[in-house]
């Protein structure tokens, strides 16, 4: 980014504008480190994040400049082993690395907010509002709001009789499926994978009824016996063997992968107005799956309580596959947009406690405006600063002192040109009127005046 | 513009030694004054300057501009793409590796990169961390399991002895070249067969804004002629054998009733005489040369033989010029795409 004096008052304004309106609804500024453990960013979700995450090393430590605040938050949550709700907002640089570009190494300014501890449909729906609000604090309209939904995905595949290791394979290629081709090569890779030839390391003796323990001793026989097994990676034999058990029963599901090939087609294909997009969801529901129907009803009732607040339908769009990260983010997802341009998104992200150590999820929704693509334009508010002078004989302390006092801003220069001319018997000159420091205050008022016009 | 250009060659590695051989059959022999300095020339090409470099320097010295040509691997030039970098002849024939992904032999479950893909994410659940790859090759490394749907996975940047790092601990798999395979399964490790990020082979590169000095432009179509030629060359032998006919059209007739006997354009036929000037006694003996595929070679002689071919001699062939050097014409038709 290359910065000017404008850009800077912008992105000036433009915090102070977000951080206060932000307050308004309970979020409090909180800093954070701009070095963190490279750790704590490595094991999260999000390949995108990984993949451009700037690194060093410093005596045998792994450190990272922070590429985003949101798992600075939950580590300092769990840090503090509280149960309490915390709204907090950070607000700072972020970076990333991006080496196929010509500019390797990116520095953004994102302005973020978590809500942790505890969230429910109205409060999504608050902080969706108080997100798009704050953008039009800053004088930015014509803004689209597109909600997905990750929860609800996560539980309609779950309906598919396929084992978990199939469900994650197929949401790995989730994206892949919706580009040229991608089904038919979705369907290649795991064909690939239901056709390939398996070891067979169990075949079982009469009185063996234990798949596993037949499958593991097995194997134990044949990396013993070959020696393959001095090196093991990071993973155990019985990592090793439960897959290959998984491995030869996957056959039977070739019929319900096509099915999860085609149900992610579709999901992926809805994008429209609310009411015809629910209507598109409804019809991928099953009647007897109450779970995905209260999901379903529970994310109507978050465009009926963002009406309440004033938003219009015909600025959303549900679009179901939103997410780029389907394991990082649990729930409803968002991204708020000017001209395709992405002005920030969140989500529900219950999940990331976990990643990052907690024993059981904990409850957290959150988003970031991507403050560098529309500081730019945001109407910058009148704070004139006046040049002044001073003849040589004279201490201008008392003047300068004063006049700032009453939040005039002031420059001194050495040139006689200025708005503000000091003489020698001690009155200050503006716009062709002398003023003695007894008339302060008048020509406050005319600075005030003239700024104003 | 100096008038002087420098070719990078490799130093060390294994691919430098193939590298000046080849020069070599190309009619470009490398000499090094001085085994102790790092500059030589070459006795074809006296506008030339030789600086011998590391494998991944020769790749930042044509980057940079430090040098106007180099040789080196082509899974150098992969991991440090640029646009200062044209690769001008990308499969000199020799120094053939490829850059694999591979796994310990104990994982017999993993014999695709969708099993590989399925295990990364097993990590992530089940040991919460990510899938340590080491490798020297982050940039291709990174790109390539991207491509293949695999999103999480930690990198682990070595630059020595990758393939002991699963056993060592401090990474899962590796991503490294290969050529044989003998280094890999002595670590015990194995290549996932559809893993295959990069076919490597030694080629030739220039530093992109050089190519508008016409002197270098020049050199670049001395040395592709001669390395077309050669590369061609490789692929055929050259056949003289004596053949008793009626005629000269006679035998060739019969020569070239055989595809693999026709030669380039057709039989070349002189007739035989004795060192009278006469004709041979029993006479009508012809010499007839052609140029056949090595892989056709002996099913040739048998078939020369077959029509009364004898004394048969075959000759390597060091080169076979076209009508013009393929791969200079396909880079002028780049250079004059990007104006």
């Amino acid at each position: 980014m290359t910065f000017t004096e404008f850009n800077t008052l912008q992105r000036i304004q433009a915090e102070q504008t977000l951080q206060k309106h932000l307050s308004l609804f309970g979020f409090q500024a909180m800093d954070t480190p701009t070095i963190h453990q490279a750790g704590l960013f490595l094991t999260r979700a999000g390949d995108k994040i990984i993949d451009q995450l700037l690194t060093f090393n410093q005596h045998g430590t792994q450190l990272a400049l922070r590429p985003e605040f949101t798992a600075i938050a939950i580590a300092d949550y769990l840090q503090l082993n509280t149960t309490d709700i915390k709204r907090w907002q950070f607000a700072g640089n972020i970076y990333q690395h991006q080496p196929d570009t010509r500019q390797e190494i990116q520095e953004r300014y994102h302005i973020s907010v978590e809500l942790i501890g505890a969230v429910n449909t109205l409060s999504e729906a608050e902080i969706i509002h108080m997100a798009l609000s704050g953008l039009q604090e800053l004088g930015i309209a014509n803004l689209q709001l597109t909600i997905g939904h990750v929860g609800l995905l996560r539980n309609l595949l779950s309906r598919l009789p396929l084992d978990r290791r199939t469900i994650r394979l197929l949401l790995s290629y989730r994206n892949r499926i919706q580009e040229e081709n991608g089904v038919q090569f979705v369907l290649s890779k795991v064909e690939e994978l239901l056709t390939l030839d398996t070891i067979d390391l169990s075949p079982a003796p009469a009185n063996h009824t234990n798949d596993d323990l037949n499958t593991e001793e097995m194997l134990n026989v044949i990396l013993d016996s070959t020696k393959s097994g001095l090196t093991m990676g990071g993973r155990t034999r019985k990592d090793i063997s439960q897959r290959l058990i998984y491995k030869r029963n996957r056959s039977t599901q070739r019929d319900e992968v096509i099915r999860g090939v085609e149900f992610l087609q579709k999901w992926g294909q809805i994008a429209a107005k609310p009411d015809e997009a629910f209507s598109a969801i409804q019809s991928l529901i099953e009647a007897d799956d109450t779970s995905s129907q209260n999901m379903l009803s529970e994310w109507q009732s978050l465009i009926s309580i963002l009406s309440d607040f004033g938003r219009k339908t015909e600025n959303i769009i549900i679009k179901p596959d939103l997410a780029q990260n389907w394991d990082y983010y649990t729930g409803t997802v968002f991204g708020i947009t000017q001209n395709e341009t992405w002005f920030g998104g969140g989500g529900r992200y219950d999940e990331l406690a976990t990643i990052l150590g907690s024993p059981s999820p904990i409850p957290a929704f959150g988003f970031a405006y991507y403050a560098d693509r529309f500081t730019s334009l945001t109407q910058i508010a009148k704070q004139p600063i006046y040049t002044f002078s001073t003849s040589d004989a004279i201490n201008p302390a008392n003047w300068l002192t004063q006049l700032r006092a009453h939040h005039i801003a002031l420059s001194l220069v050495p040139n006689k040109n200025a708005d503000l001319c000091l003489q020698t018997n001690g009155d200050l000159t503006y716009q062709n009127q002398s003023y003695s420091l007894s008339q302060i205050d008048d020509l406050i008022s005319d600075l005030k005046e003239t700024s104003n016009e | 513009m100096s008038d002087r250009i420098t070719l990078a060659l490799p130093s060390k590695g294994a691919i430098a030694e193939p590298t000046y051989a080849f020069l070599k059959a190309c009619g470009l022999k490398v000499s090094q004054p001085n085994p102790r300095q790092y500059t030589g020339n070459i006795a074809g090409l006296p506008q030339v300057d030789v600086l011998f470099q590391r494998v991944k320097d020769v790749v930042y010295k044509v980057a940079d501009g430090t040098v106007e040509l180099g040789i080196t691997g082509l899974d150098v030039v992969h991991e440090n793409n640029s646009d200062s970098i044209t690769i001008l002849h990308n499969k000199l024939g020799y120094g053939h590796c490829k850059l694999v992904v591979a796994v310990p032999e104990s994982w017999v479950d993993v014999e695709s990169i969708a099993d590989l893909a399925d295990v990364a994410i097993d990590f992530r659940e089940n040991k919460g961390r990510n899938l340590r790859v080491a490798t020297t090759f982050t940039n291709s490394a990174r790109q390539y399991l991207h491509e293949v749907g695999i999103h999480h996975f930690t990198l682990v940047r070595s630059e020595g002895a990758i393939e002991a790092a699963p056993t060592l601990g401090y990474a899962d798999v590796i991503v490294d070249l290969v050529q044989t395979g003998t280094t890999l399964r002595e670590n015990r490790l194995k290549a996932i067969p559809d893993a295959v990020i990069l076919e490597s082979q030694a080629c030739l590169i220039g530093n992109t804004s050089a190519l508008k000095n016409p002197q270098v432009l020049s050199t670049i179509r001395i040395i592709l002629e001669y390395a077309d030629a050669t590369i061609k060359a490789k692929n055929y032998h050259q056949i003289n054998v004596n053949i008793r006919g009626k005629d000269a059209q006679e035998i060739a007739h019969k020569v070239a009733s055989n595809p693999i006997t026709q030669g380039l354009k057709g039989p070349t036929i002189a007739p035989i005489y004795s060192a009278s000037g006469d004709e041979i006694e029993n006479g009508n003996w012809h010499t007839i040369t052609i140029t056949t595929k090595n892989d056709n070679l002996l099913d040739a002689v048998d078939f020369l033989r077959s029509i009364g071919g004898t004394q048969v001699i075959v000759s390597p062939v060091s080169f076979v010029f076209l009508q013009e050097s393929p791969t200079y014409q396909q880079l002028l038709t780049k250079l004059n795409h990007r104006g």
